[in-house]
């Protein structure tokens, strides 16, 4: 008979060891960063261009320009890429967010050769055409619509907006009259200059990337060489207080509650990321064990951190009834006072130490989660050692460390509250 | 291939061990028989509710998350209208820590009022926020309420009304736990960094002493043939008319499920398939279509759904589909889109294997439909299927008298604050 009333020994994760990495660089300045995987079939290849909203002359220039690629070149139409790209079994998924515009491919090893040439050719020669920039529009200007009938959505768009200012790349929001006014000669112009092998970085996960290396080798050695410049802003100071929205819909309020952090390089990010975990970043936090766990009163109550190259936000939000709006937001307020007032305890310390190794581990399992992984520490600026320092960092946490960094950055008068009802 | 060992215990508990010695992490995946159809009729909901009262404690683990995070680990699960599914994802050397934790909970767990009342406060909340608080949250509750006259898919998952779920009573509760809360009634699987051997040996010592109840057979009815086309047409607080279409397919194991997946992918998957490049790109109706099969264990739907552009009409969207549908039925299915399905299929099946989480996930349901070993095999069924197979399949189900059509058109009021009506 198994003792149930102790359970079984606990062992702790003494060391998180990131596999080895390998490295080469492309024709201008592109590095390759990959993990070769024993035995799958599967590739997984991210490109990361250095071309969002950072660079932009205008709004929605980066997410734009990065959208039409797909939608023909010189050398295929746009039902010619579907088509080849779909028939391979892959996919190839092009997205464009605050900082990099990313193009990431899925397929089986044996069909790379055919993706690598639509990649190639959508990459170099977009063909940008008037029809494909109108139907873009017309789909971007739904999906608003649809968006903007979303109270969550309402609440996010005013924080950050009220956060970094409404022209800021990090706050500004799109809107009808902004898809409208993009033209396309604009984008053009964007692809042309911030479409450059020194703006690219390529994140690959294969069985064989050595012999994929070879044929990025020649597809970059038609990509313009060189790299451009992040353009600067002025982020305004902004003082703590409360907005109101109207509600699109009555079913449920929204709250939003933030404040402007730091960017991702900070010597405070271990602590903050820390800290954030023990406030709302996990199930076993402390938003999740108050307001939901303890009181009833959301399905879905969390706090997070978001850090960019320049600037960076903390965040906290819950859905609830309209008429506990008032409640749960005493209680996420006393829940950063109780922060900075006291002590975290060292069986809750333990926990989230815990806890995050076991986080960061699991993201080692299996290659496409590995590569995300080191993805996310090379594009933020990391690198493995660096990597290691903040697992350090964490296990040092302590107590004190906490309530300095909760008084130095969770004021609950320094916060911005978006009221979404 | 994912090569893994089986053994039963003799409580009735099905266990499935892989070994994957390049991870650092084990998962543990336990699927209940447990799902929404299980509900009674007028407390909707219930299934749902328990996988919430799961995390609540039991006997031996007052606590389940606490030891469960001091352990590394990571939890989840989901409900839907077969089964209740629970994982654990944490270092491999911690495995018998979800073991312990798992075990407890399936024969003692801790079923106290408190608890209960505030699970269900958060159910009503998610229900607010998943269900009226989305533009077409409230879909998935005229679909299957027209879909099915009789079986128990005809509520969804989450229960019918905000009223059945707050009706629903502790007594229930613990005599829904009871009856399908059993180890002879789970499928456990375990993939990760572990050694086979030891792996079971831990299984066999923390669940070896849980009593089975001996099988606990329910008969859920049938659904009788369905005659006629269904509608329902919603006036209410959407951005835009859609138009969603659900077609009766068979149960998953039935030798015709692979064509009609396949089928759903010609219609649905990818920027070349069928609806998109004829409704989206060239006509120009709809923003955005997709088509999909539900994948529900007896007998499931086949959904096509789509937003419609500004300018038209939901009944001019449905009348665009039908003539899409119409021409499947038709025209000839060239070998290239074949060769296209067949090889998405393929490349979805090769990544599925490259996280313990997706094994263990996938060994236990498909043990759970019969046969843990579908998982390797049920690709030589896609790779047989062809051209003919997929026009019969189209010819079989786009026939009005199987289709339930629910349509959404904007209402021109201010601020409505809509619920669901069942009828």
């Amino acid at each position: 008979m198994p003792d149930r009333k102790s359970g079984p020994e606990i062992f702790e994760i003494d060391s998180i060891q990131l596999p080895e990495f390998g490295k080469f660089d492309l024709p201008g300045g592109s590095e390759v960063h990959y993990l070769q995987t024993a035995y799958s079939p599967v590739v997984r290849m991210e490109i990361i261009i250095d071309a969002g909203r950072l660079k932009e002359d205008f709004p929605l220039q980066s997410r734009a320009t990065a959208a039409l690629l797909k939608d023909g070149s010189k050398n295929f139409s746009r039902e010619q890429i579907s088509e080849i790209a779909d028939r391979t079994g892959g996919s190839i998924s092009i997205t464009a967010g605050l900082e990099f515009a990313s193009i990431l491919i899925h397929c089986l090893e044996s069909q790379i050769d055919k993706i690598l040439e639509i990649v190639g050719d959508i990459l170099l020669y977009p063909s940008y055409s008037q029809k494909h920039l109108r139907k873009y529009i017309q789909r971007r200007k739904n999906r608003l619509k649809e968006d903007l009938s979303i109270n969550e959505v309402l609440a996010y768009r005013k924080l950050t907006e009220e956060l970094f200012g409404p022209n800021h790349p990090y706050g500004y929001n799109s809107t009808a009259n902004k898809y409208d006014r993009i033209s396309l000669s604009t984008l053009k112009e964007f692809h042309q200059m911030h479409y450059r092998s020194g703006n690219m970085k390529v994140f690959l996960s294969c069985q064989h990337p050595l012999e994929i290396g070879e044929k990025l080798n020649q597809l970059w050695s038609n990509i313009p060489a060189g790299y451009t410049l992040d353009n600067t802003f002025e982020t305004p100071a902004i003082a703590g207080g409360k907005t109101e929205v109207k509600a699109a819909n009555y079913a449920q309020a929204s709250i939003r509650v933030g404040k402007k952090l730091f960017p991702r390089n900070h010597p405070d990010f271990a602590g903050m990321y820390f800290l954030n975990t023990v406030l709302g970043g996990f199930f076993g936090s402390r938003l999740t064990a108050e307001v939901r766990e303890k009181q009833g009163l959301t399905y879905n109550v969390f706090s997070t951190i978001e850090t960019f190259k320049m600037g960076g936000f903390f965040l906290a939000g819950c859905e609830t009834k309209i008429l506990n709006v008032d409640r749960v937001v005493d209680l996420l307020f006393l829940e950063f006072e109780k922060m900075r007032m006291g002590l975290v305890p060292d069986p809750e310390l333990q926990l989230v130490k815990n806890y995050l190794f076991g986080f960061f581990t699991s993201m080692l399992d299996g290659p496409v989660n590995t590569m995300e992984l080191y993805k996310l520490l090379i594009t933020e600026g990391g690198n493995l050692e660096s990597f290691d320092s903040m697992i350090e960092d964490f296990r040092k946490m302590d107590g004190n460390a906490l309530v300095n960094l909760a008084n130095k950055y969770l004021k609950t008068d320094e916060m911005r509250l978006v009221i979404v009802r | 291939m994912v090569e893994y060992i089986r053994h039963q215990l003799s409580n009735g508990l099905v266990v499935l061990v892989h070994r994957d010695p390049l991870t650092p992490m084990v998962v543990t995946n336990v699927v209940y028989n447990a799902g929404s159809k299980f509900d009674p009729p007028h407390m909707t909901g219930m299934a749902h509710l328990l996988e919430h009262l799961m995390f609540g404690g039991s006997k031996n683990a007052p606590n389940f998350d606490t030891p469960q995070q001091l352990a590394g680990g990571e939890n989840n699960a989901y409900t839907n209208a077969d089964i209740t599914n629970y994982f654990q994802v944490l270092p491999g050397k911690n495995l018998e820590v979800a073991l312990w934790l798992e075990s407890d909970r399936m024969s003692f767990l801790n079923l106290d009022q408190k608890t209960f009342d505030i699970q269900k406060a958060v159910v009503l909340e998610e229900y607010n926020e998943t269900c009226l608080n989305e533009p077409y949250g409230d879909v998935w509750h005229y679909i299957h309420h027209l879909a099915y006259k009789n079986y128990p898919y005809k509520w969804p998952t989450i229960g019918l009304t905000p009223e059945h779920i707050a009706g629903i009573g502790l007594d229930e509760v613990k005599r829904f736990y009871k009856s399908r809360y059993r180890p002879e009634n789970a499928v456990l699987s375990i993939a990760g960094n572990v050694d086979e051997d030891k792996a079971l040996k831990a299984v066999e010592k923390w669940f070896g002493d849980l009593k089975s109840e001996g099988e606990s057979s329910v008969n859920l009815g049938t659904e009788p043939k369905q005659m006629e086309i269904r509608r329902k047409e919603i006036l209410s607080m959407v951005p835009h008319p859609a138009v969603y279409m659900a077609f009766h397919i068979p149960d998953k194991v039935n030798q015709r499920f692979p064509t009609i997946d396949l089928l759903s992918d010609l219609l649905g998957l990818g920027r070349s398939c069928r609806l998109n490049e004829i409704l989206v790109e060239e006509k120009e109706i709809f923003s955005a279509v997709d088509a999909y099969v539900n994948g529900a264990n007896d007998m499931g739907l086949f959904i096509i759904e789509g937003k419609l552009n500004e300018g038209f009409s939901s009944k001019q969207g449905e009348q665009a589909i039908w003539e899409v549908l119409e021409e499947v039925k038709k025209e000839k299915v060239m070998p290239s889109e074949i060769e296209k399905l067949q090889n998405t299929f393929a490349t979805a099946h090769a990544f599925s294997c490259t996280s313990s989480l997706h094994k263990a996930m996938n060994l236990a349901h498909y043990e759970n439909l019969g046969d843990a070993n579908l998982f390797n095999t049920e690709i030589e069924e896609y790779m047989r299927v062809h051209e003919e197979d997929l026009k019969r399949e189209a010819k079989t189900i786009f026939r009005p008298n199987n289709a339930s059509i629910v349509t959404y058109e904007p209402a021109k009021l201010k601020r409505v604050n809509h619920k669901f009506h069942p009828l």
